[in-house]
């Protein structure tokens, strides 16, 4: 059964033959283009995150035993991000080497300065949290509400896009100074009440 | 009078929208998609980039893939829900809420030049105006007053483009929607004006001459309002059809000339401050019905639909107390609707103008409450009230003028629900819930639905569902009165669905995706039109039941490189239980596929998506099934803030048809031919 007509004298029909033809080549050929922002995963994005934070975050005088310690991100599982870490591990950072560690456990938390919690571990947010305490660690969660767990920085996806959420009071227990420039670009949420949801 | 026999209203077999009543190949592109599939998870994930060098201005614009990864935990929604998202609708250059839900599993739509009809688990009858499918924007009712319409076409009120996500929710929603949620409920969010974040320009040209145009402007102030404001306006001149059923010199040879136009203008506006969300809108669509549908002239001008419908919404959603959250609207809404519809005179050459139409309007109240009891009981229980003010329905002939039919009729109804989740085990959640609805004249319906969703590991899920739902008559089979001609039943019992069904979910390694599932349905009491032969008046009664059965299985892929691909398979076989026949549009099996990728070459993003459904058994005969492959590939770096997309649907130019109501199929159009190859050139600018 056909019923489109081709008499229709005011038809626009483009050649599409070849173009289509193209199009599933390309399809068939074509790999992620390395270098453009807009080609990055959204892992690399957290990752590109995570080293803008280092910049934005003070911590307390006395957390770095030398002036040459490095930075140590912690990452509470054996890999994080897809790999994407690795594109920030050892770079400078602060005046820092950032050094990031994997499949660290909850109780050498005091060694850290950032916690990335990836989102594989969902469940055991809670407890890292309460783990890391007062301590002055920067904590980054990658699920829906880790700020207002009581995390330091949610990572949201809203509209496509990666955004962060900050929870201040996160920042002020763990005694870190969380610069203003970051605080405007992020969405700011407290604790939440009792935990209710 | 004698109402002139060729018309719509003295024959029953073809009805006008008024009287549209029950009538009661290919996979080869399967196997290349496969190898696409195979073939991206090979490409090396992109790592030339300097992750450091960027600054979080560059990162907070950078688009990503959103569902890269599943969450760990598997939902314990007591049924299957399929997302999809913008991001989705801009891979697939989707252009219509009909074109979202075609590639949900287990879905198959069907347009008939004037209106899409979406098909669930086997069921679609040509010419139901999607009743029996709960239609939600933001949580708002759209399914109108009188004939329950659940738009999904151009006439579907909200442009695609403001859509932040669709929820298909298949099976029986009555026991917390009440209504019309029988075979599923599609719940379309809007997005925020903080993700507009600005001034949004589109405008896209494609085939049949087709043009469109949408500004949006939104954002989020400092004062904590989020506001958004959009204008759309389409225009498709529509290609001249050739039906060869219609072939002779008298109907132009089977050409209906300029008569597939297609034409709309929609406004939408949302307004949210701390809870309080203000929400309207309202488009107005003008269709050509080129198929002489309602036994109307073939190829006269003058035929077309005019369907208009808008909302206004007002709601607040916030914290009751610590444990309980609550969500309270007021709503009102109406669904105007327009059909002009020429006939054949009594005298050669004449011709008479019948107006057919409806007014449907309806505004209501609702409170849902959601309360975290104990550790172990979360309650969400609700109340609402529907007051359907104007069900007015309309057919009248202008010149010489004659009134056929004038309802004026009023009804209301309200429901209370609730529904416990109680977590038996840690990994054991019993979910039972139950809503009682009251729509007057002695009509009443309770709904029960008990789902026990077991996770043997967390990543896993095994849900057994059983649940009913139902449809009320509404006010067009219940009151329509055209004296001589049809006759209103007010004893027409709801229809009513029982479900079963058994789900198995599964993550593996965080980015494999696995769902399957069986169903079975029982359907009984399917309001059917039909003329009585005691008086030969036109009227509805509860006459049809079927037996669906039927089983999906499911597989979604997200690489950490960008690619993403999902695909299902679904099987069903829907009985009419008086003939023990197959039902008409249902066809036996379905397979979709979505491959979508990240910027390959020159920053270009490619979305593929094919759908296989198999042959259906028409009115007459049958039609033979089709393989639809759509590709979009878009551009988001050739300039900063600027998009570009081309899509082409239907790349292997398939002819395929839908089976149409008895009217016309009794006119010789079995089927109605859907589009062949088409195409659309769209830019999308952000200030």
């Amino acid at each position: 059964m056909r019923s489109l007509s081709e008499k229709s004298k005011r038809a626009w029909a483009p050649p599409w033959g070849w173009l289509t033809n193209a199009c599933v080549l390309a399809l068939l050929l074509g790999c992620p283009m390395a270098g453009a922002a807009d080609a990055l995963t959204e892992s690399q994005v957290k990752a590109a995150y995570v080293f803008n934070f280092v910049k934005f975050v003070e911590w307390p005088a006395g957390v770095f035993a030398t002036p040459q310690a490095p930075l140590v991100l912690c990452v509470a599982a054996k890999e994080a991000l897809g790999g994407a870490l690795a594109a920030i591990d050892g770079k400078p950072a602060q005046g820092r080497q950032l050094q990031v560690r994997r499949a660290v456990k909850s109780d050498e938390l005091k060694n850290c300065h950032i916690l990335f919690v990836p989102e594989t571990e969902e469940r055991a947010v809670a407890e890292l949290l309460r783990k890391v305490g007062a301590l002055p660690v920067l904590t980054i969660g990658e699920h829906d509400g880790f700020a207002a767990a009581g995390g330091g920085i949610g990572f949201v996806i809203r509209e496509e896009r990666v955004q962060f959420e900050i929870n201040p009071d996160a920042a002020t227990r763990a005694d870190l100074k969380v610069s203003s420039r970051l605080l405007q670009l992020a969405t700011i949420v407290r604790d939440a009440r009792g935990g209710s949801r | 009078m004698a109402i002139p026999k060729q018309h719509a209203l003295a024959e029953p077999v073809s009805p006008t929208r008024n009287q549209r009543r029950r009538r009661s190949n290919r996979t080869a592109g399967g196997l290349l998609l496969a190898a696409i599939v195979a073939s991206s998870g090979a490409c090396a994930a992109p790592g030339a980039v300097d992750l450091t060098a960027l600054s979080l201005d560059d990162l907070l614009n950078v688009e990503v893939y959103t569902a890269s990864k599943f969450p760990q935990k598997m939902s314990e929604a007591p049924s299957y829900v399929t997302v999809v998202t913008a991001g989705d609708i801009k891979a697939y250059g989707y252009r219509t809420l009909s074109a979202i839900l075609r590639n949900v599993p287990g879905l198959y739509v069907s347009y008939d030049r004037q209106y899409d009809f979406l098909g669930v688990r086997g069921f679609s009858r040509p010419g139901d105006y999607n009743s029996r499918v709960l239609l939600l924007v933001d949580g708002n009712r759209l399914n109108d007053a009188v004939y329950d319409t659940a738009s999904i076409g151009t006439e579907f009120p909200l442009d695609i483009d403001l859509i932040d996500r669709v929820e298909f929710v298949a099976g029986p929603g009555s026991s917390v929607y009440g209504n019309n949620a029988f075979f599923g409920v599609i719940n379309v969010i809007t997005r925020s004006g903080k993700g507009i974040g600005g001034v949004e320009v589109a405008g896209s040209v494609a085939s049949a001459q087709t043009a469109k145009g949408r500004v949006t402007a939104g954002g989020l102030l400092e004062t904590g309002l989020d506001w958004i404001l959009s204008a759309t306006y389409y225009d498709s001149h529509g290609k001249d059809l050739y039906f060869p059923a219609f072939d002779t010199p008298e109907m132009n040879n089977g050409v209906a000339q300029g008569l597939d136009h297609d034409r709309y203008a929609s406004v939408f506006g949302k307004a949210s401050w701390r809870g309080w969300t203000l929400e309207a809108a309202w488009a107005d669509r003008k269709k050509g019905i080129p198929t002489g549908a309602y036994d109307t002239l073939f190829n006269d001008p003058r035929s077309n639909s005019r369907d208009a419908q808008g909302w206004v919404d007002f709601r607040y959603s916030g914290e009751l107390s610590e444990a309980t959250d609550v969500l309270a609207r007021v709503f009102y809404g109406k669904y105007p609707y327009d059909g002009v519809l020429p006939y054949a005179g009594e005298k050669p050459g004449d011709t008479i103008v019948n107006r057919d139409g409806a007014r449907p309007e309806w505004w209501g109240v609702e409170a849902k409450f959601v309360s975290k009891v104990n550790a172990t009981n979360k309650l969400v229980y609700g109340v609402e009230y529907v007051n359907n003010k104007r069900q007015d329905v309309f057919n009248y002939d202008v010149d010489p003028p004659v009134v056929y039919a004038d309802t004026h009729t009023q009804s209301s109804h309200w429901g209370v629900y609730v529904q416990d989740d109680v977590t038996l085990r840690e990994n054991l959640v019993l979910n039972a819930g139950v809503r009682y609805d009251d729509h007057g004249q002695g009509l009443s319906s309770t709904n029960p639905r008990v789902a026990l969703i077991w996770n043997p590991v967390p990543a896993a899920a095994l849900k057994l569902i059983y649940g009913t739902a139902f449809r009320a008559p509404n006010a067009y089979e219940r009151d329509y009165t055209a004296p001589g001609v049809a006759k209103p039943n007010p004893g027409l019992a709801p229809e009513r669905i029982q479900t079963y069904e058994v789900i198995y979910e599964q993550i593996v390694e965080r980015n494999l995706r696995l769902s399957a599932l069986v169903f079975r349905n029982d359907i009984k009491n399917l309001i059917d039109g039909s003329v009585d032969p005691a008086d030969g008046l036109f009227v509805f009664n509860n006459l049809g039941s079927v037996k669906a059965t039927g089983g999906m299985v499911g597989l979604e892929r997200n690489w950490d490189n960008g690619y993403r691909a999902r695909a299902s398979y679904s099987y069903q076989r829907a009985i009419d239980q008086t003939t023990g026949l197959r039902l008409t549009n249902s066809p036996e099996n379905i397979a979709t596929l979505n491959v979508s990728t990240p910027a390959l070459a020159l920053g270009v993003r490619a979305g593929l998506e094919a759908q296989y459904v198999s042959s259906r058994k028409t009115t007459l005969g049958t039609t033979g099934g089709y393989t639809l492959v759509n590709l979009t590939l878009r551009n988001t770096t050739l300039a900063k803030n600027l998009e570009l997309s081309a899509s082409v649907y239907n790349l292997l130019d398939q002819e395929y048809g839908a089976p149409t109501t008895e009217d016309l199929a009794a006119k010789g159009l079995d089927t109605i031919a859907q589009d062949k190859r088409t195409w659309q050139l769209k830019l999308v600018y952000r200030f």
